[in-house]
């Protein structure tokens, strides 16, 4: 949707052509810690056991892998659009304060960044489970109306995965959100009032269009992480609802079955690299652009 | 096409961000379909008083009617002002089609209606061809002319405009002056327009106001601001003037009065004048002294201290053996001779052109 001047000035931080060399190093470390590994599993899905798409077909054949890959792609969907309408308000307050209310709020946003997934996880646990504060909690309130109540079996279930990734990638939506409310002119939203917009449409007509950018990056974020998500799934989901990643560690480490495991990865690629053209497109940005700039 | 403008009053408006006076109590009185500018050094207050009048901006205290119509306590988007930004202001994902079309859109109009009326403002302000572009692919002088037609399209009785031209070059500037006058010529509206520039505003304006630390210090045509200075401040601000601080007054030679300035000058102004009270300046405008080609009337003496030629004049500094300075302007053509820096020179003026103004 934008589309930029030849005169615009698109990059802060542009290095001379000159120095173009500089950048071997770092393309070095990708080929060989990223780009490299990342090719062996893609080709190994075509040739380990044997030379073919029989890891492919094995896939498709299977009820239950599609049922995986479906779950996978539906919980990150979900996850996504769940941080999405829970983000939004919160990053819209975070682009508007200053100073001290500004630093909290991020703070709030940030720190839980710094807690193991695997220990947030757990305290989810602890919350869901038969015996947990949810159940104790309803238990108590159907008390007061004299009522019983038999604990809800929410371990391990969907609801218990929702809620437990939505809490670990509520800051990679809300971040790149921030970043690109920031980046909106509040002169603009002054302009529209001016201009007879009420306060509902500057934003449904000004504001709103103007941070889709980071709407998308964050929606691409929250979505390709949430589709390799593996630890939250792991604990919170059992396999009634299990999600690609733990699907592919078990083929590849209880059941040694590599071919088939690159083949799972190597779809969720597929998926991922979809998702980020459709960020792309929206966004503007090319390969060679930051996924967050507005 | 021609909207009548709408008339504007403003009482005892003042605006204080946290204590700090931005807009002290004003009143002013625009009529329907004036053009109005407000000039005054930065953060003197336009902006503010602009705001106020737009409704972006919360007045601490005080009046604003628009055509009879108290409006402090209405919204802005209920006010149906047209406003030009200082920084266009022009929304960067619509193309400039949408842009002007972006308050006919929000009134509601058929959209047959608004491909008309966009189409006929774009070509008003002669982007005809531009519609499809996006403001980023503009120059700045064509998105002056988009933030233009989209503060017009839907025919604003008041339209306020700050420093609309403020960033375009010269030439550029003088055809977008043309330009918003044939627009005001053509519409009617009741302008309201903030500049830097007294040129702009002097050739723009049927009244111009001055402010000065957030107060309006004087309103009025341009040549009467310019003939009659209220203080030092405006005829300094206003045009160049040579200003003298007044030590003395004393009646001189045949009923002339004799004025004294503080640097030593000794000059004769008319006598029976009123002369405001408080300390005095004495204000020559530079095109009121020539050199002297008789001794008829009074004179300054002096020695050439600098010649500038601009286009079309010539500008002489003297210095005065008191050690004042009078600055001297006159038509290139005119200049007929010739001074060099260092002669010795007279300098003769009209005792009416002395003005004797307040010092604040
Ligand atoms: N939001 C604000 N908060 C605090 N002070 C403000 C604010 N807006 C304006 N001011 C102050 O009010 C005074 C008048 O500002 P204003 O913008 O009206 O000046 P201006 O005449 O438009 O100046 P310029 O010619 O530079 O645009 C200035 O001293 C400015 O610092
Ligand atoms: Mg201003």
């Amino acid at each position: 949707m934008r589309r930029t001047a030849p005169g615009e000035d698109k990059a802060g931080w542009q290095l001379s052509r000159r120095y173009n060399w500089l950048l071997i190093a770092p393309a070095f470390f990708l080929l060989v810690f990223f780009l490299w590994p990342l090719m062996r599993v893609v080709v190994r899905s075509f040739v380990d056991p044997a030379p073919g798409l029989a890891n492919y077909q094995a896939i498709l054949a299977s009820p239950v892998y599609l049922r995986v890959l479906y779950n996978t792609v539906e919980t990150a969907a979900v996850v996504t659009l769940l941080c999405l309408l829970i983000g939004y308000p919160i990053a819209y307050v975070m682009a508007r304060a200053q100073g001290v209310k500004l630093r909290i709020v991020a703070a709030l946003v940030v720190i839980p960044l710094w807690t193991s997934v695997v220990i947030r996880s757990y305290a989810w646990m602890v919350v869901f489970q038969r015996r947990g504060v949810l159940n104790e909690g309803i238990g108590t309130v159907m008390a007061l109306f004299g009522e019983s109540h038999t604990p809800i079996q929410f371990l391990p279930g969907a609801l218990a995965v929702h809620v437990g990734m939505v809490h670990i990638m509520l800051p990679f939506m809300i971040l790149p959100l921030v970043a690109s409310m920031r980046n909106i002119d509040r002169r603009l939203m002054r302009a529209a009032g001016v201009l007879g917009a009420d306060p509902i449409q500057s934003f449904l007509r000004v504001f709103l269009p103007l941070s889709l950018p980071g709407v998308s990056a964050g929606s691409a974020l929250v979505f390709m992480m949430s589709l390799g998500f593996y630890v939250t799934p792991a604990l919170l989901g059992g396999p009634r609802h299990m999600m690609s990643a733990v699907l592919i560690e078990q083929q590849a480490n209880q059941l040694l079955n590599w071919g088939l495991a690159s083949a799972l990865a190597t779809l969720l690629l597929l998926v991922t690299l979809a998702i980020y053209a459709v960020h792309a497109r929206i966004s503007g940005v090319g390969l060679a652009g930051a996924g967050g700039r507005a | 096409m021609t909207s009548r403008g709408a008339d504007l009053v403003v009482e005892r408006l003042s605006k204080s961000y946290g204590g700090q006076a931005a807009l002290r109590p004003t009143d002013l009185a625009i009529k329907a379909g004036e053009f109005f500018s407000l000039i005054g050094p930065s953060g003197s207050g336009k902006s503010t008083l602009l705001g106020c009048i737009a409704g972006f901006v919360t007045p601490t205290a005080g009046r604003i009617a628009i055509a009879g119509a108290d409006v402090v306590d209405v919204p802005p988007y209920r006010r149906n002002i047209g406003m030009v930004f200082q920084n266009y202001a022009l929304f960067p994902h619509l193309s400039v089609f949408e842009n002007v079309a972006f308050p006919l859109r929000l009134r509601k109009i058929g959209s047959a209606e608004i491909q008309d009326r966009v189409k006929r403002m774009l070509e008003t302000v002669r982007l005809a061809e531009y519609g499809d572009r996006s403001p980023a692919q503009l120059s700045g002088g064509q998105q002056q002319r988009v933030a233009l037609a989209r503060s017009a399209v839907y025919d604003p009785q008041l339209l306020l405009m700050d420093e609309p031209l403020g960033a375009l070059d010269k030439n550029l500037r003088e055809e977008m002056q043309y330009e918003i006058r044939r627009f005001h010529a053509n519409m009617g509206a009741t302008i309201v327009y903030v500049t830097h520039d007294q040129d702009e505003a002097a050739t723009m304006s049927h009244r111009i106001g001055i402010m000065r630390d957030g107060a309006l210090v004087q309103t009025g045509a341009p040549r009467e601001l310019y003939e009659n200075p209220a203080n030092a401040f405006v005829a300094g601000f206003l045009g160049e003037a040579n200003l003298y601080d007044v030590r003395d007054l004393r009646p001189g030679p045949g009923g002339a009065l004799k004025v004294v300035t503080v640097d030593g000058l000794e000059l004769e102004a008319e006598a029976g004048k009123a002369v405001p009270a408080g300390s005095l300046v004495a204000c020559v405008r530079p095109e009121a002294v020539s050199l002297a080609g008789t001794d008829a009337g009074p004179v300054i003496a002096g020695t050439v201290e600098d010649i500038i030629f601009t286009a079309g004049t010539v500008r002489c500094r003297i210095a005065t053996p008191q050690g004042a300075r009078v600055l001297m302007r006159r038509p290139l053509e005119r200049h007929r001779q010739a001074v060099a820096v260092g002669d010795a020179v007279k300098l003769s003026y009209r005792p009416a052109d002395i003005l004797l103004i307040a010092k604040e």
